[in-house]
């Protein structure tokens, strides 16, 4: 059981950590383009006339692609770590129903953290799955 | 400042659903950070067991 279990919940870390950093990456490039792009800054850089506007754009370009790759990628994450959660959650029921966790508590126990653990994951990254889909609009 | 044109009011407009869109977009990655860690916890109970 041991090697198994370790694999999935080696896969899924990984995948969890893939999104952590990839969320990361979005936050901190939608609040450069908050910055960036603001009502006031959009305004300013039309009234000022074709260059500045140009410039505006070519500047806000590269923020744009990095919010849009960031939130791809956590989405592609979000999406491999559930379907390892799936198969994982698969294992345990399997394994629970079998003779030997039966008679080993420690086995009982790292069960159940292994359940707590799906349960809370599997909720977090299906409240932020909708979310993930959102695309950014393009101008 | 000269009022802007019809074409610039609407791209303004666009830019403030975008905007809108953009920071609709609600994400916490620290919960997703809180996730990783438990996983990493799970770890070594489970590398203690026989397959």
């Amino acid at each position: 059981m041991g090697k198994t279990s370790t694999r999935h919940i080696t896969a899924i870390s990984t995948h969890l950590n893939t999104a952590s950093t990839s969320l990361d990456q979005f936050v901190r490039a939608r609040t450069e383009y908050e910055a960036h792009s603001s009502n006031d800054k959009v305004s300013t850089a039309l009234h000022q006339g074709p260059e500045a506007w140009a410039r505006f754009r070519s500047t806000e370009k590269p923020i744009v692609d990095r919010m849009d790759a960031a939130l791809a990628a956590a989405k592609a994450a979000v999406r491999s770590a559930k379907a390892d959660l799936a198969v994982f959650d698969a294992f345990i029921k399997q394994k629970k129903t079998s003779m030997r966790s039966k008679i080993l508590p420690k086995i009982l126990t790292s069960i159940g953290s292994s359940e707590r653990f799906i349960a809370s994951a599997g909720t977090t990254l299906t409240g932020l799955e909708p979310q993930l889909n959102v695309k950014i609009p393009r101008r | 400042m000269a009022e802007l044109t019809n074409d610039q009011k609407k791209i303004l407009k666009e830019y403030e659903d975008a905007m809108k869109v953009i920071k609709g977009i609600k994400v916490d990655p620290k919960k997703i950070a809180e996730l990783v860690k438990g996983a990493k916890q799970l770890e070594p109970g489970w590398k203690e067991d026989p397959d």
